[in-house]
């Protein structure tokens, strides 16, 4: 049975600003953020919108967005798996209140009053804010979309195993449309985060991005299919922990074989991005990144990759790949073909 | 194998409950109950002081690992878990360990949110506070550099998966299930998926959570789930007086290999994962729905994936959290599809509720007890819900070849596993 992507959508950043990672270790990284649609009509409640990041607020639009143009109408058997970064688009921000009472601790004052005092400052849906499936499940609130589902995260891997699992589950008799999404909100948490595993360099960039695919099985697909999903791969390598070595140099999958157009991700700074168009050029193919225009998408690389081939898409049977190696150096490859 | 079946040949726990499986029984038996004030972090003045705690020192557990992997479990207690449940069971596991083949051994684990322990770094935060920087950028940079590739706080939630997936030589995969209250239930359908579709024939299963901080707890209660601590029980799962649960901690992990893996290496199988159900509900992020239908879909889809019948069913391990809702429409969803006088518990007022590493805590609890043939009463209930249901309320003693094991988390995703007993020979 083959798969194909149906419909795409996504956001970009469109904003981008420096921001001070520490002022002690002379860190800075620039972060690009998405400025979610308030005047669509799918924009979610202010009840909810005010625990949500904005990348949730923009994957609710999105979603209907998709959905409202899709053939396909049954929500309640529709699988719904995500990929998500990091859970927090600004750690300050939203512990500024339980920042503000630590400024008031002084030695005098008693354990039982300082825990008050940070049990009265703690945001009451603090719980909810951090949720690691928000996503997954705003989504599904706002799409009634009901059937199968996961959240995956949070490095960039993540979605390849997100469309590794739709293919999974489109094998299923009663399952005929997948819809995977991926999501990365980047921010200080995010650079914090990542910038102590890979180790900061100048030139640090991260951006936000959302973005949702329907996947279609063979025997279902209606007239239009963008692109037919060929190969998802995962590099077999597991990070060595126990001697710390965490190796990220491209080295895990070859034989890419043919390829109209390679699409990489995992770069952080310019320097490395050029590394990697150097590292996927010696298959002969073009090659692309999307880091010169956002900087590193984090788990949301590897579906606005494939989007990128898509519209990328030059002869009658070009073939994609989107090749990607997360913070711990575990490459993914997905394979794409035009229909 | 394509369609191969799916055996769980190993499991471990560390839990408030029980450090290593081995303790699940006799602690389940004696009525032990790990409900208490915390000691790890001083709750003074605090609504909510009570949780269930690991308390044992896990220091012998990590003997075996290295300086840099200790220093990183003293701040990170998802890892320190994690790695003490790989402590506990390393010795019987080495033969096994050497017959996996990388390429065809995955790694799938439940981890809960990252919530920093701010009340261990008090001292330093303050000293940021009065210096004009940002406090948490300056205090997390500081405390990640320390000369390790691996962070102390502020992990990737990758890392617990690539933790175990060394210690197996797992290389097929490394997965982060990241659904709240199911992440570990849904680790272990994914797991049985993964072996099913032919991508793994062995997969280590597990999750790993903490809610034992300051920030958390105070998170939670204020969420309105945690009971007050001027309850003298803190999570009578059923009751018509529960006031909510009780917070956790755990990690654990199952291994699970394909029928054909287990004949070719002459292995005994433990369990049988039959089927499972997986679905959302689909109505509100801080409420489930009234109507429960998504749970109750749940309850029937891993029936039916199962190919069995509900009367087929001898027990259910409930996630019974003792918070009004999750009770009351866990009981609506398992008596719509499950026979009058099915036996339904929940261990949760014993161990609490362990958030992302709730279903692999209770699956190993349900390994133990059908090893045993033993039914546990649910230890607080006095004035039990109406329901079809037979809410046990004395410690029984019985076969239990066919049981379900259920978790639902915030957001509304329902998750329930269908195992079969394989340790016994089935009673009719």
């Amino acid at each position: 049975m083959k798969t194909y992507i149906t419909k795409y959508i996504a956001s970009y950043p469109s904003e981008f600003r420096k921001f001070v990672g520490s002022e002690i270790y002379g860190t800075e990284f620039t972060y690009g953020m998405i400025q979610p649609k308030r005047d669509s009509e799918f924009y979610p409640s202010r009840s909810d919108e005010k625990i949500m990041r904005s990348d949730v607020k923009e994957a609710v639009v999105l979603i209907n967005e998709l959905l409202s143009q899709s053939i396909f109408k049954n929500t309640e058997r529709t699988p719904l798996l995500i990929a998500n970064g990091a859970f927090i688009e600004d750690s300050n921000k939203y512990l500024q209140r339980v920042m503000k009472v630590y400024e008031t601790f002084t030695d005098e004052l008693d354990d039982k009053e300082k825990f008050h005092r940070i049990y009265r400052a703690c945001p009451p849906l603090i719980a909810l804010e951090t949720l690691t499936n928000s996503t997954m499940s705003y989504v599904a609130q706002y799409s009634g979309l009901k059937y199968l589902n996961s959240t995956f995260g949070n490095t960039s891997q993540s979605f390849s195993l997100v469309l590794k699992e739709a293919l999974n589950a489109l094998n299923r008799d009663d399952v005929h449309r997948v819809i995977v999404g991926a999501t990365n909100c980047s921010g200080n948490y995010s650079f914090l985060m990542n910038s102590s595993v890979v180790g900061y360099s100048t030139g640090w960039r991260e951006s936000a991005g959302v973005g949702l695919l329907e996947v279609v099985r063979s025997d279902s697909i209606p007239d239009g299919a963008l692109c037919e999903i060929q190969d998802i791969r995962l590099g077999l390598k597991v990070p060595r922990l126990t001697e710390q070595i965490i190796e990220r140099n491209w080295n895990q999958i070859l034989n890419i074989g043919d390829s109209d157009l390679i699409i990489c991700s995992g770069a952080f700074t310019s320097l490395e991005n050029e590394k990697d168009l150097e590292y996927c050029q010696s298959f002969g193919a073009e090659s692309h990144s999307l880091f010169e225009s956002y900087g590193n998408l984090g788990a949301a690389s590897s579906l606005l990759g494939i989007i990128e081939g898509v519209e990328n898409f030059k002869a009658a049977t070009a073939t994609v790949h989107v090749v990607d190696r997360d913070i711990y150096g575990r490459e993914s490859i997905i394979k794409i073909k035009k229909c | 194998m394509l369609g191969d079946k799916t055996y769980v040949i190993e499991y471990e726990l560390v839990s408030p409950i029980a450090v290593g499986r081995d303790r699940i029984l006799p602690n389940l038996k004696s009525g032990f109950s790990a409900d208490r004030i915390v000691s790890r972090v001083n709750t003074e003045g605090l609504p909510f002081r009570k949780a269930a705690e690991v308390r044992e020192n896990l220091t012998k557990c990590l003997d075996h690992e290295p300086e840099h992997i200790k220093e990183v479990c003293r701040h990170d207690r998802k890892l320190e878990l994690l790695a003490s449940c790989f402590g506990k069971a390393r010795h019987r596991l080495g033969t096994l360990i050497d017959v996996l083949e990388p390429a065809k051994t995955g790694v799938i684990i439940g981890v809960g949110a990252d919530v920093t322990a701010f009340e261990n770094y008090e001292e330093e935060l303050l000293k940021h506070l009065n210096s004009g920087s940002i406090p948490i950028n300056e205090l997390f940079t500081r405390i990640n550099d320390n000369g390790l590739k691996l962070n102390s706080v502020n992990n990737p939630y990758d890392l617990y998966s690539i933790y175990l997936a060394e210690k197996f030589k797992a290389a097929a995969f490394q997965k982060s299930v990241l659904t709240a209250c199911v992440s570990s239930t849904q680790a272990i359908a994914l797991g049985h998926d993964s072996i099913k579709n032919g991508e793994a024939e062995v997969v280590i299963s597990g999750g790993t959570d903490s809610l034992i901080n300051l920030l958390a707890i105070i998170s939670f209660g204020k969420l309105g789930v945690i009971t007050e601590s001027t309850e003298e029980k803190s999570c009578r799962p059923f009751d018509l007086n529960r006031k909510g649960t009780l917070a956790g901690e755990a990690a654990g992990f199952v291994i699970l290999a394909s029928e054909s893996f287990i004949k070719e290496h002459n292995l005994k199988p433990v369990a049988e994962i039959l089927g499972y159900g997986n679905t959302l509900d689909a109505y509100k992020i801080t409420a489930p729905d009234p109507e429960g239908i998504s749970m109750t879909a749940a309850v029937k889809n891993a029936i039916e994936d199962s190919q069995i019948s509900p009367d087929q069913i001898d027990y259910v391990l409930a996630h019974g959290t003792g918070t009004r809702h999750n009770d009351e429409l866990e009981l609506k969803a398992l008596g719509q599809i499950l026979p009058h006088g099915t036996p339904v518990s929940s261990t949760k007022d014993r161990h609490g509720h362990a958030i992302a590493a709730a279903g692999i805590q209770e699956f190993c609890i349900l390994l133990e007890l059908m090893r045993d043939g033993y039914i546990p009463k649910n230890l607080n209930t006095k004035n039990p819900c109406q329901t079809s249901l037979d809410i046990v309320r004395e410690d029984r003693h019985t076969n239990i070849n066919y049981a379900l094991t259920s978790n639902f988390a915030f957001g509304g995703i329902n998750t329930v596993l269908a195992v079969k007993n394989e340790m016994n020979e089935i009673s009719s």
